[in-house]
C-alpha cells in the first residue's frame, strides 16, 4: 500500500517537476524561503475557514484581527469560502493536505469527518489546559460535539428548531396563536382553517408547511415514539417500517395531498422561494425551522412569532438543534496553537461578538441566559433546545444509507407510485442490505 | 507532402499543445487510472491510497444506479446531440441573411448562453413549476393542462432536454463562423447554373459547413455525455432517480460519498464510451465531411 | 444563403416571423431575470411579471456589498492574459494539425480530442496538487498559465476546422513566392480565420467571466476573488436573495452582451476569398 501511493506520488512528481521547470523554478524556490524564515522566526502561521463571512468587516474576520493582537508568536489568516463552494473546497484542500487547521463543520457531518479520521479529538488539550473551561457551553451545545464519547467539536452558533408562525395569517382567521399547551394535531386543526384556495381551487395561502427535510420529519416520529433507524444506525427493519412509522407518514403525507391538503409541495416550496421567501409574502402561515430564518424574516414587514414544536399525543416533546462547530485538522503541523485559535474562536468574547448583531444565539451558558431575559421572540426557540435529541446523521456513519432511502420512499409516495407501508417496506430491506455489505 | 522540414514545422505549431498535455493533462489521466484501481476516501488525503485490483469495475456492474445513470445519459445524449444540431443549422441559416435588423436577432439567440449555467438552472425552476410558472401558465391559453414536469419521472428528462434547446447560442455562433467560411462566389456560381435555394443548401451549404458539423457532433457527443450543472442544481437527480444523470452520479461517489476510488472507474467507463461515440464519427466522416482546402482523411 | 435585398416574398416575411417568435421565447425568461432583479424581497415571488416599486438600489446594494471594482480588476487580471494566450496559443496548434502532416497526427489529433472525454470531477484534485507542489496555490497563475499551452482542445479542434476548409492554394502559392510558414500563418491563415478566433474569443471570454470553480479551489484570500466567486455570496447556506442574485447575475452578463454586440460585425462580413488575396 506505501509503494502504491508512493509510485502515484511519483508521476505527480513527473509533472510537477516539468511545471517547476517551465516556470523557472522560481516559486518552489521561494516557498521554500518562506518556510525558513517562519522556522527561525517562530512565528506559527495558521489558517482557520468558514463558509460565507465574505465581507471585509466580518465578525470572523475581526476576531481574527483581535487574536493575531493578542498572539505575538501566531498569525492565523482568515480564509472565508462562498457558502455554495465550501464543500468542495474544503474536500479538495483535505484531500491534497493543504487544509486550513481549522475548520467549520455543520452538524449533519460531524459524524462523517470523525469516521475519517480528518478530525483531531480535543478532550487531551482540554485536559492539560487548566484556563479553559468547557462548562461554560451549553450542555446540549457540547454534547453535539461528542461522538463516541470523544470531544471534537467546539460550538460556533447553534439554532435550534421551533415553530414560526405568520401573525397577519393568523389574526385575519382569528385564529389564537400557537401556545405550549398545543398538540400536533391541534396544529394541523389550525392549519386547516389557515389554508385558502381561490374559486378555480389553487391553494393561494397554506396553513402549514410539510416539508420534506429531514429534520421536521425526525421530530415527528419521534413524538410518535419511532425513528427511522435503531440506536447506532445499524438496523432499519422495525424501525423504517414499524407500524408507529407507517402510520405517522400516512398523515405527514396526507397534509401536502389531495384536494384539502394544507402544505405545499416540496416544489411548490422550491419554485416560491423557499419557505421563508413564502412566509414573509403571507402565502404560508406556519413552518417548523431553524432560527437563521430570522435574518430573512426581519428583512420584510412580516409580523412573526415563534412558538414551541407542539408536543405529541402524549404530551411529550422533541427538537433538533442545527450547529456549526470548529473542528482542528488532524494533519496540522501546529495543534497546539490551533487549539489555541479554537478556544478563542468559540470562547466568551467571540460568542459576545458574533450575537451582539442579533444574528446568531451565543453558546454560552452566561450569554444566553441574558439573552433569554431579554428576547421575546428567541424564548420559546432557546426553550427549545432543552429537548433537543440527536437525529440519526450524528448517530451513525451509515446514516446517508438510511436518508437516501428514506426519502426515495418518501418521493414514491408523493408521485403515488407505492403506498406508505409497501415504500417503506422496501426502503428498510434495502437499507439492511446495503449495511450488511 | 510530407517532407522532413515539413514534418518539422508541424511539431513546432503544435508544441505549445503538446508541452500542455504533458505538464497539466497527463498526469491527472493518468492519476485517475490508477485510482480506478484504487480505494481513496478523498478527504483523507493521498496516504490513504489502496490498491484493489479489479474490485470496482466488479461493485459498479452489479451497481443498479450505474445501468439507471447509463440508461438516463444514453437517452438524454441520443435525442439531444442531434436535435440541437438540427435546431442550432435552421436558426444560423435564419441569422446569416443580410437584412437591417439581423444584428439584435444575433444578439438575442446568443443571450442565453452568457448567463452562467447556475442562473439558467434556478430561471427555469421558476417557468416549470406546474402552478405558478410561465410555460403552464401559457399552455393553459391554449387549454392545455401541462404536467408537473421537473416533479414527474415521465416528463423530467424531457423537461431538460427542451430547456437545452434554450441555450444552444454556442453551437450557434460556431454554424455562424462556418456559414460566414463559406465563399460566396460558390452561392453565385450555383444561382447562376439555376438552383433554387434548397439546392443551394444541400449542393454548396451543407458540404461546405460539413466540417463544422463535424465539430459540433463530436463536442456534442462529449458535451451530451457529461450533461451536469443543470440536473445538479434542477433536480439533483429526481424525481425517482429519472434525472441521475452519469456524471451527476459520478459527482455523488466522489465528493458526498467520498469514494474517489470508484468515481475513477465510473469515469473510465464514461471515457471508453465517449470514444467509442467520437471514433464511429470519426471513420464515418471520411464520407460526408468535404474539406475544401485538402483531402486528407481524418 | 444570401437573399435579394429589395424583394420582399412570402418565404421573407415568414423566416421574420418565425425569428420573432423565437426571439420572443428566448426574451421572456431574461426579461424575467432582469424584473426579478429590481424587485424587493417580499415582491419577488408574487404572481406581478413587473415589479410594483423599481428597486434601482439592488444594483448599487449588489456592486457595495462586495469590493466590486477589486473584483472587477482580479477577473481582468486574469482574463486578458487568458484570452491573448487562448486565441494565439490554440490558432498556432489549430494550423499544425490543419496544415502539416507529420507522423503520428492522427494519434495525437485523437489525445487531443481524449483529453476532453474524462469528466472534470476526477481530474479536479491531482490537477490541484500539481499547483500546490508548484506553489501557485493562492495565485492567479493556475488559471491563467495553461491558457498559454494550446488554450483548450475544444478552441484547436475548433479552429483547425475552419482551417482546413481554407483553400491550400493560398498557402501553397504563398509558400512557392518564398514565404516563410510563420509568415504565411501570421499573414494568410489568421485574417482568414476571423470567424472561429472571434468565436473562441467570446467563448474565452465568457468561460473566464462566469468561472467559478477554478478561482474557487486556486484562489484563498478574497483579495484575490474573482466577479464570479464573489457575486456568489448572494446565495447563502440556507437561503438565496433572489433579487440581489438576479441583479448579480445582470450585472455579470451585461459585458458579455456588450462584448459580443461588438465583436459580432465579424459575424457579417464573411469570408470573400478574392479580397483575402489582396489583402
Amino acid at each position: 500500500m506505501k509503494k502504491w501511493s508512493a509510485g502515484l506520488a511519483l508521476m505527480l512528481m513527473f509533472s510537477m517537476v516539468l511545471s517547476a521547470c517551465s516556470s523557472g523554478s522560481k516559486d518552489a524556490g521561494s516557498s521554500k524561503e518562506d518556510n525558513g524564515a517562519a522556522a527561525s522566526d517562530k512565528v506559527v502561521e495558521l489558517k482557520f475557514t468558514t463558509w460565507g463571512e465574505l465581507s471585509a468587516d466580518s465578525v470572523e474576520k475581526k476576531l481574527a484581527d483581535q487574536f493575531n493582537e493578542s498572539h505575538p508568536n501566531i498569525k492565523v489568516t482568515f480564509e472565508p469560502v462562498p457558502g455554495d463552494g465550501y464543500a468542495t473546497k474544503l474536500t479538495t484542500s483535505l484531500a491534497a493536505g493543504q487544509a486550513p487547521d481549522v475548520f467549520l463543520i455543520g452538524e449533519g457531518d460531524y459524524f462523517k469527518y470523525v469516521d475519517k479520521g480528518v478530525v483531531e479529538p480535543l478532550d487531551d488539550y482540554i485536559k492539560s489546559d487548566s484556563s479553559f473551561k468547557t462548562d461554560i457551553f451549553q450542555p446540549d451545545l457540547l454534547n453535539m460535539g461528542k461522538i463516541n464519547d470523544k470531544l471534537y467539536y467546539l460550538p460556533k452558533d447553534f439554532n435550534p428548531l421551533a415553530l414560526w408562525y405568520n401573525k397577519r395569517m393568523f389574526d385575519e382567521a382569528k385564529i389564537p396563536y400557537p401556545d405550549e399547551k398545543w398538540t400536533w394535531d391541534d396544529m394541523i386543526s389550525a392549519a386547516k382553517k389557515l389554508t385558502k384556495k381561490d374559486d378555480k381551487g389553487k391553494v393561494t395561502e397554506f396553513g402549514f408547511n410539510a416539508t420534506k427535510w429531514e429534520y421536521p420529519i425526525y421530530i415527528y416520529l419521534w413524538l410518535n415514539g419511532t425513528d427511522i433507524g435503531n440506536e447506532d444506525g445499524t438496523k432499519a427493519e422495525g424501525y423504517m417500517n414499524s407500524d408507529k412509522t407507517v402510520a405517522a407518514m400516512e398523515k405527514y403525507v396526507a397534509l401536502t395531498k389531495g384536494d384539502d391538503r394544507v402544505s405545499p409541495t416540496p416544489q411548490d416550496t422550491e419554485t416560491l422561494g423557499g419557505d421563508s421567501s413564502m412566509f414573509m409574502t403571507d402565502k404560508l402561515a406556519m413552518m417548523i425551522t431553524g432560527r437563521w430564518v430570522k435574518s430573512d424574516l426581519d428583512k420584510s414587514d412580516v409580523q412573526y412569532g415563534s412558538a414551541l414544536i407542539p408536543t405529541g399525543e402524549g404530551g411529550d416533546r422533541a427538537s433538533i438543534i442545527a450547529a456549526a462547530g470548529w473542528a482542528m485538522n488532524a494533519n496540522s503541523q501546529h495543534k497546539k496553537e490551533a487549539f489555541e485559535l479554537m478556544k478563542w474562536l468559540s470562547g466568551t468574547e467571540a460568542q459576545k461578538a458574533r450575537s451582539e448583531k442579533g444574528q446568531v444565539l451565543p453558546a454560552t451558558v452566561a450569554e444566553l441566559d441574558q439573552v433569554k431575559s431579554t428576547e421575546v421572540v428567541d424564548k420559546p426557540v432557546i426553550e427549545m433546545m432543552d429537548y433537543a435529541k440527536k437525529p440519526i446523521s450524528m448517530r451513525s456513519a451509515n446514516a446517508p444509507i438510511f436518508t437516501e432511502e428514506f426519502n426515495k420512499a418518501i418521493e414514491k409516495v408523493l408521485l403515488d407510485k407505492s403506498t406508505v407501508k409497501e415504500a417503506l417496506d422496501e426502503a428498510a430491506k434495502t437499507v439492511d442490505s446495503k449495511i450488511q455489505k | 507532402m510530407r517532407n522532413s522540414r515539413s514534418e518539422r514545422a508541424g511539431y513546432l505549431f503544435i508544441l505549445p499543445w503538446f508541452l500542455g498535455l504533458l505538464i497539466f493533462t497527463l498526469g491527472p489521466m493518468l492519476f485517475s487510472f490508477v485510482l480506478s484501481f484504487s480505494k481513496w476516501d478523498i478527504i483523507t488525503g493521498i496516504g490513504s491510497i489502496e490498491f484493489v485490483g479489479l474490485d470496482n469495475f466488479k461493485a459498479i456492474f452489479h451497481d443498479e444506479l450505474f445501468y439507471q445513470s447509463l440508461k438516463v445519459t444514453f437517452i438524454f445524449a441520443l435525442v439531444s446531440v442531434p436535435l440541437y444540431q438540427i435546431v442550432s443549422i435552421l436558426i444560423a441559416l435564419l441569422l446569416n441573411m443580410r437584412t437591417r435588423g439581423m444584428k439584435l436577432f444575433r444578439l438575442i439567440y446568443f443571450m442565453p448562453s452568457v448567463i452562467p449555467a447556475v442562473a439558467v438552472s434556478m430561471m427555469w425552476i421558476m417557468i416549470f413549476n406546474p402552478e405558478y410558472g410561465i410555460l403552464n401558465r401559457a399552455l393553459a391559453w391554449f387549454g392545455i393542462e401541462g404536467p408537473a414536469w421537473l416533479q414527474d419521472p415521465s416528463y423530467a428528462l424531457g423537461a431538460l432536454i427542451v430547456m437545452g434547446m434554450w441555450g444552444v447560442g454556442n453551437t450557434i455562433i460556431i454554424y455562424l463562423s462556418g456559414l460566414q467560411g463559406v465563399p460566396e462566389e460558390l452561392y453565385e456560381a450555383a444561382q447562376l447554373d439555376g438552383a433554387g435555394s434548397f439546392r443551394r443548401f444541400m449542393s454548396v451549404t451543407v458540404p461546405m459547413i460539413s466540417p463544422t458539423i463535424f465539430f459540433n457532433l463530436i463536442m456534442g457527443i462529449i458535451g451530451g455525455f457529461q450533461y451536469f450543472t443543470q440536473a445538479f442544481v434542477m433536480t439533483n437527480g429526481g424525481p425517482l432517480n429519472s434525472t441521475l444523470f452519469y456524471n451527476l452520479y459520478l459527482y455523488n461517489k466522489a465528493f458526498v460519498s467520498f469514494e474517489m476510488g470508484y468515481a475513477s472507474a465510473l469515469s473510465w467507463i464514461l471515457f471508453a464510451i465517449i470514444l467509442i461515440f467520437t471514433l464511429i464519427v470519426i471513420r464515418s466522416s471520411s464520407m460526408w465531411v468535404y474539406y475544401n482546402g485538402d483531402d486528407e482523411r481524418d | 444563403m444570401i437573399m435579394n435585398h429589395h424583394k420582399w416574398s412570402l418565404g421573407r416575411l415568414l423566416t421574420f416571423l418565425l425569428l420573432i417568435v423565437g426571439a420572443a421565447i428566448v426574451l421572456v425568461p431574461l426579461l424575467w431575470t432582469v424584473s426579478t432583479s429590481l424587485k424587493s424581497p417580499a415582491e419577488v415571488f408574487q404572481d406581478s411579471f413587473f415589479p410594483k416599486e423599481w428597486h434601482w438600489d439592488n444594483y448599487k446594494n449588489a456592486v457595495t456589498a462586495i469590493p466590486f471594482f477589486l473584483f472587477l480588476k482580479n477577473t481582468l487580471i486574469i482574463l486578458i492574459p487568458v484570452m491573448i494566450g487562448t486565441v494565439f496559443s490554440s490558432a498556432l496548434c489549430a494550423y499544425g494539425f490543419a496544415r502539416f502532416s507529420f507522423k503520428g497526427k492522427r494519434f495525437l489529433f485523437l489525445v487531443l480530442l481524449a483529453t476532453m472525454m474524462l469528466p472534470g470531477q476526477v481530474t479536479m484534485i491531482p490537477m490541484f496538487i500539481i499547483f500546490k507542489e508548484a506553489g501557485w496555490i493562492d495565485t492567479f497563475l493556475p488559471l491563467i498559465i495553461p491558457s498559454f499551452f494550446g488554450g483548450g482542445a475544444f478552441n484547436i479542434f475548433l479552429i483547425r476546422q475552419f482551417m482546413r476548409g481554407i483553400p491550400k492554394d493560398l498557402d501553397e502559392a504563398a509558400f512557392m513566392d518564398g514565404a516563410s510558414r510563420w509568415s504565411i500563418f501570421t499573414r494568410i491563415m489568421l485574417p482568414l480565420s476571423k470567424p472561429p478566433l472571434i468565436a473562441v474569443s467570446i467563448f474565452t471570454f465568457m468561460g473566464v467571466w462566469n468561472d467559478f470553480q477554478g478561482p474557487l479551489i486556486y484562489l484563498n484570500s478574497t483579495t484575490k476573488y474573482t466577479l464570479a466567486l464573489g457575486l456568489s455570496m448572494f446565495k447563502g447556506m440556507y437561503n438565496v436573495e433572489w433579487n440581489m442574485l438576479m441583479a448579480a447575475t445582470v450585472l455579470i452578463m451585461l459585458p458579455a452582451i456588450i462584448v459580443f454586440f461588438f465583436l459580432q460585425k465579424y459575424f457579417i462580413e464573411g469570408i470573400s476569398l478574392s479580397s483575402a488575396m489582396k489583402g
